[in-house]
């Protein structure tokens, strides 16, 4: 079974094409590097897949269910894939640890499972010692290794990555890289990614698909 | 996951109701009633330009002069403040603040104190300009005390604007050779829109400050449609309100225009490259005109309180009045506040947050006592609508009502600014809707939901257009009965109330501005 498949998606905004007949299939833990330079539609492409926008035609499957098109619309939260965003969408009001217990929340946990968890992820990516820092507290590159954080703590089984390494130097890209790759191994984990980076592709081993503005 | 579509929908559905309810349906009636009540005579009264040219013409001098005076001294303090030391930042700060919360009315006494016939100013001044004492009671007066009040609003845009200009910008356009272009097509439009949007938001409050116009007896459009309200005469009311409506709705719509119009804020920028003879001398000067504005008319108004009995007495007399409008005013500033958070949640997409935003400030425009005619047609009848008029209730509603828009305008810009892609993480994350409101948009928005709060409840403890035309019997708020004394003269009683009630709105202004200040330094903080 795929992780995950696109058929022939296309989406506008207000006339103007993002995305046009776009198919792509990924095997479960595999990984795809979306590569192409700014307005080619990579990051409206990983929104479709993440389900905040829904495509004009074409359909997308995740694990072989339909998500959305052929008049199906399953919510993101419901789509077992998490994303880390291009501006990594932190929360400013809340702590490294507190944005992992936040997602984690919910999900027929105790408090201190949650917590050992959010811990657990957080040394995963060397951010032991800034749990009780909030986002401003932190450099650039902390901040996008807490995103990662969050986006793995829910255990997805499709992780979307939109310039992950963009505010990494290359030792931390390569730790992180090696760690999203450990996962793939070890939880079947499969990654779409976009980048304007070759390199970045390279460092997860992934396929790339070159895209060109429509 | 089809929940969240729903809830959000439900929540919409709620807000129109109470939108519906509380704003619309007074407003309805008041236009309702004139119709149905008018004569032909009422209708040709609003055509007779004898009567109406004098009213709108002393209606736009008095707003227009407190607008342009509080121009002058809110830009001179907002660049006083920019090159001022940290310390010297914070007490100008602090004396304009006290300004700004400190209700117009009282600097109307402050002044009738100084200038009227048993004021300081009146007897030690030379005989000659003891005249000017005649002219207390008097449109250049109530201009004066209204800019006294107003001025630190234009003095906050003004700050604001200059911090937008950075000095990188004037490097790049003199590298680039076009320094002479520089100020005319970088600096001036980034620095006018804040500034102008501020001077249309003092014009605004001097226009529908009935307490001011009335105790400085200058005959505005206010003061007519009061009379009126008094007599009941709806007709006669909601036509003169009219030509009001017009000009504020203008105005208004003009404002939230430049207010939208935000541009980027640095810190980088503020020019600072002149001498520091000059800059001490803009700071000294800045520091003299707030403590003329805003410090002298408190002194004068503290000097006349005392002595400390005077304070005993007042607790004594009207401990009940104070008490009373400190409970309604938390109520309904909570009140507001939580309708204005539900409605922001609810209303996301642009054009309908447009609409609502509109329409809640109809109850503003169309003027205190109009608003007080509006809640007597829909309430004052038999049934459960009389249980809520003959209660403290139809005070909340009626301050829901005309402060609205404030909580509105307020915490939907705090909405607003938040990033959507934090939103979206929470989604994708699969945090359900309603956690995703109250830890990731409420939370964010907690600036804003405090500055409301505390905002919304100096306007509901000084409130007195609505007030005196609803309150129930039996019950007087400490701003009714200071509006009614302070028409017999200054004496210490009216004084120490004054002062009593400004340390009450000062105190929670501050407290409010600290919780702004503090969560806003997380929420907008950059690594």
């Amino acid at each position: 079974m795929h992780a995950l498949e696109l058929r022939n998606i296309s989406k506008k905004f207000d006339g103007i094409i993002a995305v046009e007949s776009f198919s792509l299939t990924l095997s479960t833990g595999a990984a795809v590097c979306l590569f192409g330079p700014s307005g080619s539609g990579k990051t409206t492409l990983l929104r479709l897949i993440a389900g905040l926008e829904r495509p004009d035609t074409g359909e997308v499957l995740i694990a072989g269910h339909s998500v959305a098109g052929n008049n199906t619309w399953i919510e993101p939260g419901d789509r077992g894939l998490n994303m880390v965003f291009q501006d990594l969408a932190l929360w400013p009001h809340m702590r490294a640890i507190k944005h992992l217990d936040f997602v984690l929340c919910g999900r027929d946990m105790s408090k201190a499972e949650r917590n050992e968890k959010a811990t657990r992820h957080l040394k995963q990516v060397d951010l032991e010692s800034n749990l009780q820092k909030y986002p401003h507290e932190m450099s650039g590159g902390e901040q996008q290794r807490l995103a990662i954080a969050r986006a793995l703590a829910t255990d997805p089984k499709l992780l979307l990555l939109d310039e992950p390494f963009a505010h990494l130097d290359r030792r931390r890209s390569d730790h992180i890289a090696n760690h999203i790759r450990a996962r793939m191994k070890q939880d079947g984990l499969s990654v779409i990614m976009a980048s304007h980076d070759e390199r970045d592709a390279e460092r997860l081993g992934a396929t790339l698909i070159p895209m060109f503005a429509p | 996951m089809n929940e969240s579509r729903h809830l959000s929908r439900y929540l919409a559905i709620l807000t129109l109701s109470a939108v519906g309810l509380v704003l619309i349906l007074p407003v309805v009636a008041v236009y309702q009633r004139a119709i149905l009540t008018s004569t032909g005579a009422d209708f040709d009264a609003i055509f007779q330009f004898g009567r109406q040219a004098p009213l709108l013409a002393r209606s736009i001098a008095v707003a227009g002069g407190a607008a342009v005076l509080a121009l002058i001294l809110g830009v001179w303090v907002g660049i006083a403040v920019t090159r001022a030391h940290r310390i010297v930042k914070i007490a100008i700060g602090f004396a304009a603040g006290m300004s700004l919360l400190t209700p117009p009315y009282v600097f109307a006494i402050a002044w009738i104190d100084l200038w009227g016939p048993v004021g300081w100013l009146y007897h030690w001044a030379p005989e000659e300009t003891a005249l000017l004492g005649v002219a207390v009671y008097s449109l250049p007066g109530a201009a004066i005390a209204l800019a006294a009040a107003y001025y630190p609003i234009i003095a906050i845009a003004a700050y604001i604007a200059l911090r937008r200009v950075d000095q990188r910008w004037k490097e790049a356009a003199s590298i680039a050779g076009q320094y002479h272009s520089y100020v005319r097509e970088i600096a001036l439009p980034a620095i006018i829109s804040p500034i102008a949007a501020g001077f249309i938001v003092v014009f605004l409050l001097a226009l529908y400050d009935f307490p001011v116009h009335s105790l400085l007896q200058v005959n505005t459009y206010l003061i007519e449609i009061h009379a009126a309200s008094e007599y009941h005469n709806y007709s006669a009311a909601v036509l003169l309100s009219i030509p009001l409506v017009i000009i504020s709705g203008v105005f208004l719509i003009a404002a939230r225009t430049l207010i939208r119009n935000r541009g980027i804020y640095t810190d980088a920028g503020i020019m600072n490259d002149e001498p520091n003879s000059f800059r001490l001398g803009l700071v000294g000067s800045g520091c003299l005109v707030v403590t003329l504005a805003s410090i002298f008319p408190m002194v004068v108004v503290a000097s006349r309180a005392m002595p400390p009995a005077t304070f005993l007495r007042l607790f004594e007399t009207a401990g009940q009045e104070l008490g009373s409008s400190l409970i309604l005013a938390f109520i309904a500033a909570t009140l507001i506040t939580g309708l204005g958070t539900i409605s922001s949640l609810a209303f996301t997409n642009a054009r309908s947050r447009a609409a609502v935003d509109v329409v809640s400030a109809i109850p503003f425009l169309i003027s205190g006592p109009l608003l007080g005619l509006g809640m007597i047609a829909v309430y004052n009848r038999p049934g459960p609508a009389g249980m809520v008029y003959d209660s403290a209730a139809i005070l909340l509603l009626a301050w829901a009502a005309r402060f609205g828009f404030v909580a509105q305008w307020g915490i939907g810009a705090g909405v607003r600014g938040q990033a959507p892609s934090g939103r979206e993480a929470a989604r994708v994350a699969g945090v359900s809707w309603l956690r995703m409101q109250f830890a990731v948009v409420i939370a964010q928005a907690r600036p804003y939901i405090a500055m409301v709060w505390g905002a919304t409840f100096v306007l509901t403890f000084r409130e007195i257009d609505t007030a005196v035309l609803v309150a129930p019997p039996g019950l007087t708020l400490a701003s009714v009965r200071l509006f009614t004394l302070m028409h017999y003269g200054p004496d210490g009683y009216v004084m120490a109330m004054a002062l009593t009630m400004s340390a009450v709105m000062i105190t929670v202004g501050a407290s409010t501005y600290c919780l702004f200040a503090q969560w806003k330094r997380i929420t907008d903080a950059r690594p």
